[in-house]
């Protein structure tokens, strides 16, 4: 408990010191500029959300346990899922930058290589083959390189985190509501695949057996 | 340039500013021009809105057989039959299968046809989120085994020729390595088989998909995933540039309704099986275990050695969605000794719904076939 008092303790001397996540930089003119380091503050939230599921576990046996058991569990759920949306907007501006980056490079790139005066509808056709080939080029480029594959994985997992979050809470509601949940369901389709698989294989040996058996009557 | 440099360049380096519309410039003309635009764009708006009734898949043919996930269609034959051996074509499980008959003039289906061939197509149809495990064994295992089954039945044949499309392809090499004793030929277009060498855009997404944390979090691969992975294949050239080509053909009656079939069928996509997919991504993508004869499928190892019947493998040099590079190791791997392997220059849909298809690919293809269906 002393440990945790003294962790949030210091977290809240950190957060006094910098600001909440805002970082402080003296120019050579001395005047003071903020900006605010999305990574700082998604590391800071971190630690404060990791605090408080800490405090959450507390208390491991007893009436308190017991009856806080069902709450403890939804907050340590909102927790998890608020730290994965931080991820998500981390992940979600860095594939930003890139997409903005390259679009950016494109679009100088083609009005370096456009025609200087537009007198006809053929020079505005030559700027829009060249502009396409240049943004096609770029693009391409983008989408074939792994760290923009990298990144649109970890964002596309992000997501899937977060549906498994929300799925994890909207179900204790329907099972409040006695309504059938999402992994009941999961469960009794995979029940039901594996026996429609076993009702097709013993449908297969079984027409193997009725030739067999025709076989040996004709004979 | 970076965006920086951009943006702190002189205002005349930038797109739109600082260039002058030439002084010589006719005005009548040119607000004939854009009159002419407004015509062609307000005409574009009309048959997009009304695109909806495009019609597709015009060849006669009826279901001869049906499940929760598949369709068997049987093709009316068009001339006396000249093959002994039916084909039985086995669809890929993105998109549909009417790609392979979206027009007359451009039917893969229509030209076998008038070859002499017998045809029977798989139809997948769309799973539900009940299927989430319905997995490649129950595929290969099940509605291929059956339809094969049902064909060599229907038409009092031991063996019949095993042909399929892109995902198709790699599911009807892997049939045949397990049932090769109900297989005559096997002809595979596009297939996936060593994803080591592919260098496709679609190839480095799924290298960096978490498909086992889809499969757990959602089931199904979503179709709208499928939506935003295709927008990254040729973003501009075919993404954008198709567009401007449709409002400046758009008096083209044939341009326009070829222009919507395609349409229709590139965002007519139905979700895939989770666990199929998540196979597809991790055994197949990241793992690369099919090639090294490693992939499990149920309680078999798939060990594509072992196939030594007639294989026909047809590939197109510039195919962005699977790389020649990763279709043509098929030709390797297998212990056939009758194997060919066909190169086009044409991409991916292009090679069986095109004009160039029907004058070049199909006679060559119908012809390899036929040597071997008698």
């Amino acid at each position: 408990m002393w440990r945790l008092l003294k962790k949030m303790n210091q977290m809240v001397i950190q957060g006094d010191v910098d600001s909440n996540g805002e970082s402080i930089i003296k120019d050579k003119s001395d005047k003071t500029q903020r900006s605010v380091d999305p990574q700082i503050v998604t590391e800071q939230v971190t630690q404060f959300l990791n605090i408080w599921s800490d405090i959450s576990k507390l208390p491991t046996v007893g009436p308190f346990f017991a009856y806080s058991q069902s709450s403890r569990s939804d907050f340590r759920e909102i927790f998890e899922l608020w730290k994965i949306f931080l991820d998500f907007q981390v992940h979600f501006n860095e594939l930003w930058l890139q997409i903005n980056n390259t679009y950016t490079h494109a679009l100088s790139k083609a009005s370096e290589k456009a025609p200087k005066e537009y007198n006809s509808k053929k020079d505005f056709e030559i700027y829009r083959k060249v502009a396409i080939d240049i943004f096609e080029e770029e693009f391409t480029g983008l989408f074939d390189s792994k760290e923009y594959a990298t990144l649109n994985g970890l964002l596309l997992s992000n997501q899937y985190d977060m549906v498994l979050h929300l799925q994890k809470l909207a179900e204790k509601q329907l099972k409040i509501l006695n309504l059938p949940t999402r992994s009941e369901l999961d469960h009794l389709s995979k029940d039901i695949h594996d026996l429609k698989k076993n009702v097709h294989d013993l449908t297969l040996k079984l027409g193997a057996l009725e030739k067999i058996e025709s076989r040996s009557l004709s004979k | 340039m970076n965006q920086e440099a951009y943006l702190s360049s002189p205002p005349e380096k930038r797109l739109g500013q600082g260039y002058e519309i030439g002084s010589e410039t006719d005005n009548n003309s040119i607000l004939k021009e854009i009159g002419e635009l407004s015509r062609k764009l307000e005409k574009t708006k009309r048959v997009l809105h009304n695109a909806g009734n495009v019609e597709v898949g015009s060849t006669p043919n009826e279901i001869v057989d049906e499940t929760r996930l598949y369709r068997l269609l049987h093709y009316q034959p068009m001339v006396s039959k000249t093959a002994k051996t039916p084909i039985l074509f086995v669809y890929a499980l993105i998109n549909r299968s009417y790609i392979l008959d979206l027009q007359r003039n451009k039917s893969w289906i229509r030209s076998l046809l008038t070859q002499g061939f017998d045809i029977y197509l798989i139809d997948w149809k769309t799973p539900s989120q009940v299927d989430k495990y319905v997995s490649f064994d129950d595929y290969v295992n099940n509605y291929i085994d059956d339809c094969v089954e049902f064909v060599r039945r229907k038409n009092s044949v031991d063996k019949i020729t095993l042909h399929g499309y892109c995902m198709g392809a790699t599911m009807s090499a892997i049939y045949c390595s397990l049932h090769e004793d109900k297989v005559k030929n096997l002809a595979t277009i596009a297939p996936v088989i060593d994803s080591e060498q592919d260098t496709t855009v679609l190839g480095n997404f799924s290298k960096h998909l978490e498909a086992d944390r889809m499969f757990s979090s959602i089931g199904n691969l979503p179709q709208e995933l499928l939506y935003a992975l295709f927008s990254t294949l040729k973003p501009f050239k075919q993404g954008v540039n198709k567009y401007f080509n449709l409002v400046e053909n758009i008096d083209n009656e044939e341009f326009v309704q070829n222009f919507l079939r395609v349409e229709k069928w590139l965002y007519d996509t139905p979700p895939i099986a989770g666990e199929t997919f998540r196979q597809w991504i991790v055994d197949i993508y990241q793992k690369n275990l099919l090639v090294a004869n490693e992939m499990k499928i149920g309680h078999n190892i798939i060990d594509l050695s072992k196939i030594r019947i007639p294989v026909l493998n047809i590939i197109a040099e510039e195919d962005h969605l699977v790389s020649p590079q990763c279709s043509a190791p098929l030709n390797d791997v297998v212990s056939s000794r009758d194997k060919r392997l066909m190169r086009f220059h044409t991409g991916h849909v292009g090679l069986i719904a095109s004009s160039y298809s029907q004058n070049n690919v199909l006679p060559k293809v119908g012809q390899w076939i036929k040597a071997r269906s008698q």
